[in-house]
């Protein structure tokens, strides 16, 4: 899987080279700012882009929106943000409307390797990747009437997994039941959320991240 | 038949039957030693009481003396019985022959009027009887001699149980009561004596000197009977003899009253053509006996009595009686008399008749004196008047020479009060050389209008007189002028010390009315207000319309609320915006005193102030901004590439060597708890989303964060100023921190809105409340931040629940 890293701390970039080509992608190119981001995906077309939320010129949040510049040019190819910090809010601007081959994972995240490759993979695949700590922030907030309050605590876990992009296989594998029993909680989450069911996997996520949106 | 003539025909005969009755009585006894005197002095006496008697009785139908003295006579004629020789009629006298006593004390003890008025009168009199029944009753039924040592005396025919010690008990007793009785007798009639008016004296002491005089020698003769019997029986006989006199003395006071009539008909003889006031009363306490009596004159158009000499006597002193004095039916005077003389009712309207001529004689001459009593009168009341006023007074001629002055104003010049400053010119008397001229140009325009003097007084401190000049005319008809000064001098200086106060303040000052029209102002001299721009205008003359309503408002809430009412106001004066800050009191019913101060200088420095403060808190936020990416770019990078390196090391360490393995396992979980404190603290110094994404992002973030329900209720569209938007930040954060700390809350509303230039932020939630915004520095610290930005921080959290943290910034 061919990967363009962007973040302007070479230290770590060098860092997360190292570690993508061990977990056996293959980085094609790298860069310290947006805009050469940009010209290396135009150029290289690669399955995934992998940018720090912060890179210069203004160390805001211009891998945010370079991010959303590639989904809209390049819909081809998956991007993952990292951001030092945990913010539902601009996990929810990168979704936007689509869930298709999209991450937003904190940085800490890369250092578990497995997870971290899982994710990017997912990612290359057209799948969706969000960091569970933003997702338990979305679940987790507490509200004067909770419709999560009428899930079993299963059920949650499951609609948490959901929620980060997983499939149910990955679910199962991760909760250590069936698959069935995975698509039975499922069926039960969406009823009891009134929530369309859907198939496919990244309009499953973006229905339930929308949804939880939805919640004040 | 008139009813004297009836009271006689029913009475005389019987009188004069009983009286032969008694003759033929006493001229057979056989045990009475002066048969002759007896049978002389007992018809005399009855027939004395009885003519009297019915004399009176026919005089004063109505007073009972002439009843009681009838009674006494018949009374005295029962004495006679005891003369018979027949045992029954003897002892039947012995019975009865006390009650004419017990009738002369009532008799005695109700005169004049006959009427027992007061409990002791009526106390001594029912006793005076039942001594009188009831001694001599028992005495009767017990005493075998009823009179000692009696010879030729028939025997007592109704003795029951002779006993001489009950009959000495019987005899012992009555003369106790007896005793008893004349003495209270005694006091009572020196009591009435010693109250009684010289009138009444008159009528009371020809039976107060007969009827004491009987009483003193009958109390004598039963104080003396049981130890010497002759004496007493010749005292009795005294007694009686005084007795006899008693109706002669009343008869000759009757006498007087008819006498006293007959004068009173002279008086208009002896009274001369014109009488004097002295000749007019001397007539009448000549015929009336009463040299206390006064003759008034109405005078009808004052409603007033006055004496004849013309004073008038607001009322009638205690124990008088004013009779008025009518002449063809309407009011010509009063006759001020002893109350007495109503009891002789002939007499007073003889006296009033008289009167009646003497006061119509008098009558014009009466009134003339009361005029000129009351000019008098008013003459001294205007002088006193005049001479106590604190206004000086100066009567002068045209010419400006002193006529007269008033004693203030000799007081105050120390010029004596005579005739001495008569004739000089006013100005060498009472002002100083300078003001001569000023004093010239008043006395020739004589309008009142005022000039002002200072003088030397008698004192010798210096007085300002404001004096004025006012044409008038004396009694005479000559044209005359009145200066009149008042001392100004404690005015003046209160004025000037007034006017320093003013001077030295720098403020401006107004007075003006509820509807906004200037009155007076004070002005230090660089303000430069034209007073005929100022005086008579109105507010709206001189400020801008919203100034001049912000100007009428202050007063209207200063005069319907009291207080200091402040308001602050710009204008433009010459070019440069000045501030200006205007202090409103109510100083009269429609008043108010409008004290304004120049605020520029201190509002530019509060300006500064806030300024400075709020480039203070932004130069910190920067500086978290930069603290808080330094810790992302810098130490979380390494942190981060570090937690990287050791995955890769431990990827590379065989497995063999697990122990190595395992410590750099420990090392990156404990890495990983270092980034997640990390990130809190960097998120704790500056929240990142909030620059980047706005407020609005920033207060869903703390929302979703907060450990209750939070609604985020409204959001302003637009971003706000970045120090606005921190401001809010914290005030969320750190309303969202107390309420889960202390509120006790199930729920918090935050509201962040943007109206008329003004952010407003609320955090408000339905926990306990009761919370002390003085507590904590982290309400301090915000206070300070928001202040620094010309808002305004406030907390509500009162007792009954809820708390609401709310700030307000102006926005530019």
């Amino acid at each position: 899987m061919r990967i363009v890293l962007a973040d302007d701390s070479m230290l770590l970039r060098e860092g997360l080279v190292r570690l993508l080509e061990e977990a056996g992608f293959d980085v094609v190119a790298q860069s310290g700012t947006a805009d050469d981001l940009l010209r290396h995906v135009a150029m290289h077309k690669p399955d995934v882009a992998i940018v720090d939320i912060r890179i210069p010129p203004t160390h805001t949040d211009e891998g945010l929106r370079a991010a959303q510049t590639i989904r809209e040019k390049h819909p081809d190819v998956g991007v993952v943000v990292l951001s030092a910090h945990v913010e539902p809010g601009y996990a929810m601007e990168l979704l936007a409307d689509n869930a298709e081959g999209v991450g937003y994972l904190l940085k800490d995240r890369v250092s578990d390797l497995e997870e971290f490759a899982g994710a990017v993979r997912r990612v290359g695949e057209g799948g969706s990747a969000l960091d569970p700590t933003v997702v338990s922030e979305l679940v987790g907030r507490r509200r004067r009437e909770d419709p999560l309050e009428g899930l079993t605590p299963r059920e949650r876990e499951v609609l948490e997994a959901m929620a980060e992009g997983r499939s149910n296989a990955a679910i199962a594998g991760r909760l250590f039941v069936t698959e069935r029993a995975v698509e039975k909680h499922v069926t039960s989450i969406f009823q009891k959320l009134r929530l369309p069911t859907s198939d496919e996997n990244h309009r499953r996520v973006l229905a339930v991240l929308q949804y939880l949106r939805s919640l004040e | 038949m008139s009813y004297t003539r009836r009271l006689w025909l029913s009475f005389w005969p019987a009188a004069l039957a009983v009286g032969a009755l008694t003759v033929l009585i006493i001229l057979q006894s056989n045990h009475d030693d002066q048969r002759v005197v007896t049978a002389v002095l007992g018809p005399l006496v009855g027939w004395s009481f009885i003519a009297a008697g019915l004399v009176a009785w026919s005089r004063r139908p109505a007073n009972h003396t002439g009843r009681l003295m009838v009674a006494l006579g018949f009374a005295w004629a029962l004495t006679a019985l005891t003369e018979a020789n027949d045992k029954w009629i003897y002892s039947t006298g012995l019975a009865v022959e006390a009650i004419f006593l017990a009738v002369f004390i009532h008799l005695v003890v109700s005169f004049p009027t006959g009427r027992l008025s007061s409990r002791l009168e009526r106390t001594i009199v029912f006793g005076a009887y039942g001594v009188a029944v009831f001694a001599n009753a028992l005495s009767v039924l017990v005493d075998p001699t009823p009179i000692p040592d009696c010879k030729g005396c028939p025997p007592n025919a109704f003795l029951l149980a002779p006993s001489d010690a009950a009959a000495t008990a019987v005899q012992v007793a009555a003369d106790v009561c007896g005793i008893a009785i004349a003495a209270a007798v005694v006091t009572l009639l020196v009591r009435r004596w010693r109250r009684a008016t010289p009138a009444g004296r008159r009528v009371l002491s020809p039976i107060y000197l007969s009827g004491g005089a009987t009483m003193i020698l009958l109390g004598i003769a039963f104080a003396v009977d049981p130890w010497a019997g002759g004496f007493a029986g010749l005292l009795k006989l005294l007694a009686s003899l005084a007795f006899i006199s008693v109706p002669y003395f009343f008869l000759a006071g009757l006498m007087r009253a008819r006498l006293a009539r007959a004068g009173v008909g002279r008086l208009f003889v002896d009274v001369p053509e014109n009488p004097s006031p002295e000749e007019l009363h001397a007539a009448f306490r000549r015929a009336l006996h009463d040299p206390t009596i006064r003759l008034a004159h109405w005078l009808p158009e004052r409603r007033l009595y006055v004496d004849l000499e013309g004073w008038p006597f607001d009322e009638v002193e205690a124990g008088r009686t004013l009779t008025p004095v009518e002449y063809e039916g309407r009011r010509v005077g009063a006759l001020i008399h002893d109350p007495s003389l109503l009891e002789e009712p002939e007499l007073l309207e003889a006296a009033v008749a008289s009167a009646r001529i003497g006061l119509e004689k008098d009558r014009l001459q009466a009134e003339l004196r009361a005029r000129l009593i009351e000019l008098e009168r008013e003459q001294d009341f205007v002088r006193t008047v005049v001479d106590t006023a604190p206004a000086l007074f100066c009567v002068v001629d045209t010419e400006g020479n002193v006529m007269r002055f008033n004693a203030t104003l000799s007081r105050l010049s120390g010029l004596p009060d005579d005739d001495s400053g008569r004739g000089e010119p006013f100005t060498k008397l009472f002002l100083p050389s300078e003001d001569a001229a000023s004093f010239h140009l008043a006395l020739a325009a004589a309008d009142g209008e005022e000039f002002e003097s200072e003088w030397l007084g008698a004192g010798g401190g210096r007085r300002i007189v404001a004096w004025s000049v006012m044409p008038i005319v004396d009694a005479q008809g000559r044209p005359r002028r009145l200066i009149s000064g008042v001392d100004v001098t404690e005015r003046r200086r209160q004025e000037a010390r007034t006017r320093a106060l003013l001077d030295a303040m720098p403020d401006l000052m107004f007075r003006m009315t509820r509807e906004g029209v200037y009155v007076d102002y004070h002005a230090h001299d660089e303000v430069e207000l034209v007073s005929s721009e100022v005086i008579g205008r109105s507010v709206y003359d001189r400020l801008p319309r919203p100034v001049a309503e912000q100007a009428l408002a202050a007063a209207r809430r200063a005069l319907d609320e009291g207080g200091v009412q402040t308001h602050e106001y710009s204008l433009e004066v010459r070019g440069v915006e000045r501030q200006y800050e205007a202090r409103v009191v109510a100083s009269a019913a429609d008043e108010v005193v409008s004290i304004v101060r120049e605020i520029t200088d201190r509002k530019e420095q509060e300006h500064e102030v806030r300024k400075s403060r709020a480039r203070i808190v932004q130069a910190a936020d920067a500086e978290r901004r930069r603290l808080e990416r330094n810790l992302h770019d810098g130490a979380q990078q390494r942190l981060v590439s570090l937690s990287l390196a050791l995955r890769l090391a431990e990827a590379r360490i065989p497995d063999r060597l697990e122990g190595a393995k395992q410590i750099l396992t420990e090392a990156q979980q404990e890495l990983a708890q270092a980034l997640a404190e990390l990130r809190e603290l960097a998120r704790g110094i500056h929240p990142a989303i909030l620059t980047d994404r706005g407020l609005a992002a920033a207060v869903e973030a703390l929302a979703a964060r907060a450990p209750l329900p939070v609604e985020v209720a409204a959001m302003p569209d637009e971003r706000l100023p970045d120090a606005v938007e921190a401001a809010a930040y914290y005030v969320v954060a750190e309303g969202l921190t107390n309420v889960a700390k202390y509120a006790d809350a199930s729920y918090v509303r935050v509201t962040v809105e943007r109206r008329n230039g003004v952010a407003s932020v609320e955090v408000a939630d339905d926990g306990i409340g009761g919370a002390d915004p003085r507590a904590g520095t982290g309400l301090r610290g915000l206070a300070d931040r928001i202040e620094a930005l010309g808002g305004r921080l406030e907390v509500e959290s009162p007792a009954t629940g809820g708390t609401r943290l709310w700030a307000q910034m102006p926005v530019g």
